[in-house]
């Protein structure tokens, strides 16, 4: 659809309006004066008939009454014998009758005398002429219908009356020639010309007189016949001529003498002076129309280019220019439309400038981590991005390690974290966070993507030495003590590195890789860093491979026990069993218990190992025991993993109970590493354990610190000594002495000595000699399956026997 | 007033004309100005006669000037009243019958040296005719030049109507056509009396077409006034005043050319409306029924 401006509808409604009005002016201007014009002329003929008519009147009773004095007058037939007298008498009364042009006699002999002495010719007889033979047949004035002049053919108009002698005899006309001027033209000439016109006519309608003179011998009755019965009041009519012209007639008759006074204004002509005055009148009020028109419309143009101004200042707002200012205070609207924009685009400026501000947060939020205010992931991710786009495009210089990703991972934060609460920890995070923004040079790249992982991304470098360096001096400054509130922390770092474009070339492969080298640091003794190697993804798969048969063990029951029997260097015989796991999964073949015991107290699932340890360990014991009836001990390894968890003693009381078994059968074996970590927390579960009967071995002894005061502090019944002490018993002079001490020291302390790993018999020997308490190794017997011990228990003597 | 009532269709309109005018102002010349004339006498002969007085014209008018003689004095008028012809040169009696057609403004009426604006119409008879006044007519061959002429048939029949004489009883006439046929047929005998003017006669001596003194003239009119141009009333009025002007100055300005058309025209002066209201007069007299049966 088409729009239309303002500016157009203003300029359509200014005209329309001064159109209205111009119509309704002209309109009423039309009918008033139309009115006007009409009435006043209707009027002024009117007044001039009346005046007219009297005139007329007056004219034609002077006529008549000349006539009557003359035919009365003895004279005029007294003087009939003599012409010159006659002519002198008439001559004489031609002055009595302004109006006419002349008097005549026609005598009845056949002559005619003219008071203007015409020639006649002489075949002229004035008794043949019509008026003459009308006149002679009244004795009354006739106004005799106009006729053309014998002699110049000019339009006669004449009174009549005939003349008798003494004897009453008719013996000749006498005839007044009316003036064809009959009509006063003096009256009116303003009025009257060849279009508005007074008009005489006779009795039976010719015009006899006229102010227009074409119009004199026209018969008017034959146009117009209403006239002949009017009588001698004024009437009006309306006459139409021809085809277009139209008079408006006021007409009288004149008494007596029948004729009629007639005046005739032409539509035409009033017309004219109506329009002539309309003109005038329509002229000026166009005139100021139009100027009404151009005014109003200069001013709404006025008004309306502040609008085109406006619109050009919100074009440069829209820009972004807010430095526009309308300032047009010309109208009152305009000034409030001028003073809403200006606010309105101080508001805009504002709201951007805000904007602009939270854009710039929500960025800062998206790609920063709000603890530390380091780069998050997502920036990092980005940043390595763009790196690659850098080194495909050219715009850096591509070698095989162009950049490098070290990938941080606290050691011991966890555990300030759990003891000291988040806040101390944040508070670690912030402190390492800015440590290691200080240490790395401009151009790299310090994130913190993860609880305690940071991330630092050397760009641009060209040899491994920088790694070193920088991961030398990454570990430096972490490893400085943090002090918060007073108390000192410590805490390592782990750091894996990946180099790109060697590792891989999207981040989700450096960050991979660098966190198995990481992992492989956080494996390997921590607080190092390590440089990715494809062999370390081989040992993180068979990591896994490890986990996953564990838990799938788990899951299906695999885990099964052997038991390696214990022998007591006194009597010979067998006093107990140590409980050693084993499984059936066959991904696990290749893996040794130990690895596989290890794997699960680094995964955490190892009390999940235990529990299964204890219930079949129990439920064997307590069966083995009712079946023989025997007072056998059992043997289990307890992980300290498992120790310090809580639920360590339920766990352990729980199997018993289920089981049935005699608290007093049940040895648990702890190793010193599993002491040192919470020692006194330990401590008191062991001493609850012990209450309810349950001995406490002290396993692996001789390996670790072997610090005596274990022996003292711990409720310990026994102390296993190491198999590496017994297997270099035999060769090993030191050490041979060592087991004698030790087994010395243990008896002073009341404690039983057991002593594992024996193969040979002197080893046997030897350790009967330093009187060892028991023994177990393969000398004796292998681990044997449950089967395999019944077996065993029926051959027992027997084998006893062969020792 | 009723009739006042009747005019709102012509108010509405004659406002709407006035806007459209203020619209348009302006009024373009007529590209060619065209000049009709009463056959007097044939087309050719007149076109002949007219060629330097219209060369004349042209130059001074700056237009084109159309020479146009129709076949009869009716096909003028309607060709005038029609508006294809501009400016006519009407006998007396033919432009008063043209003004009951149309609105005509009368411009200019020939002068003539002897005579002036006026002539008279006149009865002639041969020198040696018995025929001594109007009444002798009786029962005798009549010639008048045609029905739309002044002083050869209007005149006359004027004068007829005076003496209560009916032409149709009273003697055998006919239209011989023109003044110069008129006089030659009086001449030669064809006829015993004729209607003809008094200028022509005049004119015919001159150029020694006829003698004269082999004729007698019975009767002679009042003066009758010259054969007029006159332009329709519509015709923007300064090609009027132009025309008009130019003529009025033909007899300084151009007399070969004047002389050339009419040798006995002495000058131009303006006509005035009220010359013609005898002419008019007689005519009422004489009633329609005399002129309608004008052909």
């Amino acid at each position: 659809m088409k729009r239309y401006s303002v500016k157009f509808f203003s300029f359509v409604l200014i005209v329309s309006s001064g159109l209205i009005n111009l119509i309704i002016f002209t309109s009423l201007t039309w009918d008033f004066l139309k009115k006007n014009i009409y009435t006043q002329y209707e009027e002024h003929s009117r007044q001039i008939i009346s005046s007219e008519l009297q005139t007329i009147k007056e004219r034609t009773a002077r006529a008549e009454a000349v006539l009557n004095l003359m035919s009365r007058s003895a004279c005029l037939s007294d003087h009939l014998s003599d012409k010159e007298d006659l002519l002198a008498l008439i001559s004489s009364h031609v002055d009595l009758l302004p109006n006419s042009k002349s008097l005549i006699f026609a005598s009845d002999q056949g002559f005619l005398i003219d008071a203007k002495d015409r020639l006649f010719p002489e075949s002229y007889d004035p008794r043949k002429r019509n008026w003459y033979m009308e006149a002679m047949e009244t004795d009354s004035v006739v106004w005799i219908e106009p006729f053309l002049s014998y002699i110049d053919q000019d339009l006669v108009f004449a009174a009549t009356k005939s003349v008798k002698d003494k004897n009453g005899k008719r013996i000749g006309v006498l005839g007044i020639l009316m003036d064809e001027h009959f009509i006063n033209t003096d009256v009116e000439t303003e009025l009257f010309n060849r279009d508005n016109f007074l008009l005489l006519l006779s009795p039976n309608g010719t015009v006899v007189s006229s102010t227009n003179e074409a119009l004199v011998g026209m018969d008017f009755f034959q146009g117009y016949s209403d006239l002949i019965n009017i009588g001698s009041s004024i009437s009006d009519f309306q006459f139409k001529t021809g085809e277009s012209e139209v008079y408006f007639i006021s007409a009288a008759q004149v008494p007596d003498s029948g004729l009629f006074l007639v005046s005739a204004l032409n539509q035409d002509e009033i017309q004219g002076q109506f329009s002539k005055q309309f003109i005038k009148i329509f002229i000026i009020e166009v005139l100021f129309i139009l100027f009404l028109i151009f005014l109003t419309y200069f001013l709404s143009q006025r008004y309306l280019i502040l609008f085109e101004r406006l619109a050009g200042l919100m074009t440069e707002a829209e820009k972004g220019n807010y430095k526009v200012k309308a300032d047009y205070y010309q109208f009152k609207e305009v000034a409030i439309l001028s003073e809403k924009f200006n606010s309105m685009v101080e508001g805009i400026k504002n709201r951007d400038t805000v904007l602009q501000q939270r854009r710039e947060r929500i960025k800062k939020l998206a790609y920063n981590d709000l603890l530390t205010g380091l780069p998050n992931r997502a920036s990092l991710i980005k940043n390595i991005n763009e790196e690659f786009k850098m080194l495909k495009t050219g715009d850096r210089e591509r070698n095989p390690h162009s950049g490098a990703l070290l990938f941080l991972d606290l050691d011991g934060f966890k555990s300030i974290n759990d003891t000291m609460g988040h806040s101390t920890g944040d508070q670690v995070l912030q402190e390492i966070a800015m440590r290691l923004s200080s240490s790395v040079e401009q151009g790299h790249l310090v994130c913190r993507i993860g609880g305690d992982e940071f991330v630092i991304l050397l760009k641009n470098i060209d040899s491994y030495d920088i790694i070193a360096d920088q991961a030398t001096k990454l570990l430096e400054i972490v490893n400085q003590p943090i002090f918060i509130e007073n108390n000192q922390y410590e805490v390592g770092a782990s750091i894996g590195v990946s180099v790109y474009p060697l590792h891989g070339e999207t981040a989700e492969q450096l960050l991979k890789k660098a966190d198995i080298a990481m992992y492989k640091v956080k494996h390997g003794g921590k607080n190092d860093y390590q440089i990715f190697k494809e062999e370390l993804e081989v040992e993180i798969m068979r990591r896994n491979m490890l986990e996953s048969g564990i838990s799938r063990s788990l899951r299906h029951d695999l885990f099964y026990l052997v038991f390696q029997p214990l022998y007591s260097f006194t009597s010979g015989e067998l006093c107990g069993f140590e409980a050693l796991l084993r499984t059936r999964e066959e991904s696990l073949d290749t893996f040794a218990i130990d690895t596989i015991i290890t794997s699960a107290e680094e995964t955490g699932i190892i009390y999940e190992l235990e529990k299964k340890v204890f219930e079949k360990g129990f439920e064997f014991i307590t069966a083995f025991n009712t079946a023989l009836n025997k007072n056998l001990s059992l043997s289990v390894n307890i992980s300290p993993r498992h120790l310090i968890r809580n639920d360590f003693t339920d766990n352990l009381l729980n199997a018993l109970e289920r089981s049935g078994a005699d608290p007093a059968w049940i040895n648990l074996e702890v190793t010193e590493t599993a002491m040192m970590e919470s020692m006194s927390f330990s401590v008191k579960k062991l001493e609850l354990l012990k209450e309810e009967g349950l001995s406490i071995h002290l396993d692996d002894f001789g390996t670790g610190y072997s610090s005596l005061s274990y022996l003292q502090e711990l409720p310990l019944s026994t102390v296993k000594i190491d198999r590496a002490f017994v297997e270099s018993i035999e060769s090993d002079r030191k050490k041979r002495n060592i087991v004698e001490l030790i087994i010395k020291i243990a008896h002073n302390l009341d404690l039983a000595v057991v002593a594992e790993g024996i193969e040979t018999d002197r080893q046997y020997q030897l350790l009967k000699d330093f009187s060892c308490d028991v023994g177990q190794g393969y000398y004796m017997s292998s681990p044997l399956e449950e089967d395999a011990v019944y077996k065993l228990m029926e051959n027992t003597f027997s084998l006893l026997d062969e020792i | 007033m009723k009739l006042l009532l009747r005019c709102h269709k012509a108010k509405l309109t004659t406002i709407l004309v006035m806007l459209l005018l203020l619209l348009f102002c302006g009024c373009g010349k007529p590209k060619k100005l065209v000049l009709g004339m009463i056959p007097s006498e044939t087309p050719q002969k007149l076109e002949q006669e007219f060629q330097q007085m219209k060369l004349y014209l042209e130059k001074e008018l700056n237009v084109e000037i159309e020479f146009f003689v129709p076949g009869d004095y009716k096909e003028l008028v309607k060709s005038v009243s029609e508006g294809t012809v501009d400016i006519a040169l009407f006998g007396p009696f033919s432009y008063v019958l043209a003004e009951y057609e149309c609105d005509l403004d009368p411009l200019l009426v020939r002068s003539k040296r002897t005579y002036g604006t006026s002539y008279n119409s006149t009865i002639i008879v041969p020198v040696d005719s018995k025929i001594e006044n109007v009444a002798d007519l009786e029962g005798k061959r009549f010639a008048f030049v045609n029905s739309a002429s002044t002083s050869g048939c209007l005149i006359p029949s004027a004068l007829f109507k005076s003496r209560d004489i009916e032409t149709d009883t009273f003697f055998d006439y006919y239209f011989a056509g023109t003044h110069d046929t008129v006089i030659l047929d009086v001449l030669s005998g064809k006829a015993d009396a004729g209607a003809c003017a008094n200028t022509i006669f005049k004119r015919l001596s001159i150029k020694g077409a006829i003698n004269p003194d082999d004729f007698r003239i019975i009767w002679k009119s009042d003066s009758i006034p010259g054969s007029p141009f006159v332009a329709r009333a519509d015709l923007d009025g300064k090609t009027k005043e132009a025309f008009q002007k130019a003529l009025l100055e033909v007899d300084s300005k151009d007399p070969n050319a004047l002389n050339a058309f009419d040798s006995s025209i002495e000058k131009y002066v303006p006509a005035k409306v009220e010359m013609y209201d005898g002419v008019r007069k007689v005519v009422n007299i004489l009633g329609r029924s005399f002129f309608e049966n004008v052909d």
